[in-house]
């Protein structure tokens, strides 16, 4: 799940900021990005159930998605506790 | 009249017993007045004190900071969160401002936790993202009206522009009239030092206080103070002693003056 520096910054977003809702462009603003660089990453987490997607107006908006399974968020907590430990 | 108390004492006791409930409130002020700080302790005392569930709708902020803001006064949104007591929403404005964004963005929260109170961080944030040639007062009107439909109480935060100087007016901000209740808070000058002070400038349909209050932001949150009796001008940005305390204070120096002058 963790293939590309783009997921590993998403899935920080979202763990950090779990009410967070917003476009694509949104999102990617949000890590510094834009939104075309996330497009395929963001996707790759939505069919892993870790992001979830809605249209609101002619946008897609991208949030987390509370219902997915438990080895995304354990997948998570794993990767921040591994950055934390880069960074001490 | 029910009323839904923001859980500071005094505050209610200026507002007669709290806000009016369904009421739209506008919370406005200048940077570091404390808007923030106020209107996340109407949504914790919302839900600790009178068992009222809320969302804070951000725009600006990410949740992170807001998280942290709020565990230095002792507030743990997190696990009011894990409660289903509260929910931190950070959009961009633009989605909201879509024809149903609010009830696309809210919708399942507003289901899930049953709010009564909802924040709204900042309208400034929703004007900027207007297109051109949008009308501000309308797109506030629709989105404040979604929220009363769903038997929530609106409280929107308004970032004034002036630190100091001329009072402010809130039909500069043009939106004076959508909201129901205006409390706003400003730094003044006294002797030298930046105070700040909170007025309840307007509030339909019941009485309220009319003088100024002088608060502070303490590690417990909001703390309201007493008044500015011995101060005019406190709205100028600058005020300054009445004539009649000026009076005293000079009849007093005088007569210490005097006495020591007769003890020698």
């Amino acid at each position: 799940m963790l293939s590309s520096e783009i997921k590993g910054d998403l899935l920080v977003l979202f763990h950090k900021n779990p009410g967070l809702i917003d476009s694509l462009d949104g999102v990617a603003r949000r890590i510094g990005r834009i939104g075309t660089a996330i497009q395929s990453d963001v996707q790759d987490m939505v069919n892993a159930h870790v992001l979830g997607t809605r249209r609101i107006g002619g946008r897609e908006i991208i949030f987390l998605d509370r219902s997915g399974d438990r080895a995304a968020q354990e997948t998570i907590l794993g990767y921040l506790k591994n950055l934390k430990g880069k960074t001490e | 009249m029910a009323r839904q108390k923001t859980g500071i004492v005094e505050l209610d006791a200026m507002l007669r017993g709290g806000f009016l409930e369904r009421d739209a409130v506008m919370i406005a002020g200048s940077a570091g007045t404390g808007k923030t700080t106020l209107s996340l302790q109407h949504l914790v005392n919302g839900i600790t004190k009178f068992g009222e569930s809320g969302i804070y709708l951000t725009f600006e902020q990410l949740p992170d900071q807001i998280y942290r803001d709020a565990e230095n006064f002792g507030w743990d949104l997190k696990k009011l969160e894990e409660q289903d007591k509260f929910r931190l929403v950070c959009t961009s404005p633009d989605l909201l401002l879509e024809p149903d964004g609010a009830g696309q963005l809210l919708d399942s929260t507003i289901k899930e936790i049953q709010p009564r109170r909802m924040v709204i961080d900042s309208l400034n944030h929703l004007e900027m993202y207007l297109p051109r040639g949008g009308d501000m007062r309308k797109e506030a009107y629709r989105i404040l009206n979604y929220v009363k439909t769903k038997g929530i109480s609106p409280l929107a935060i308004w970032e004034t522009q002036q630190t100091a100087g001329q009072a402010f007016s809130v039909t500069d901000v043009g939106m004076s009239f959508l909201v129901d209740c205006i409390v706003l808070l400003k730094f003044v000058e006294i002797e030298s030092a930046m105070r700040k002070a909170l007025v309840i400038m307007k509030m339909r349909g019941s009485d309220h206080e009319k003088e100024l209050k002088e608060y502070a932001i303490t590690p417990q949150g909001f703390k309201i103070q007493g008044g500015f009796s011995d101060y005019e001008g406190v709205m100028s940005g600058s005020a300054h002693r009445v004539a009649s305390e000026k009076f005293v204070d000079m009849f007093q120096r005088a007569s210490e003056k005097h006495k020591s002058g007769t003890s020698h």
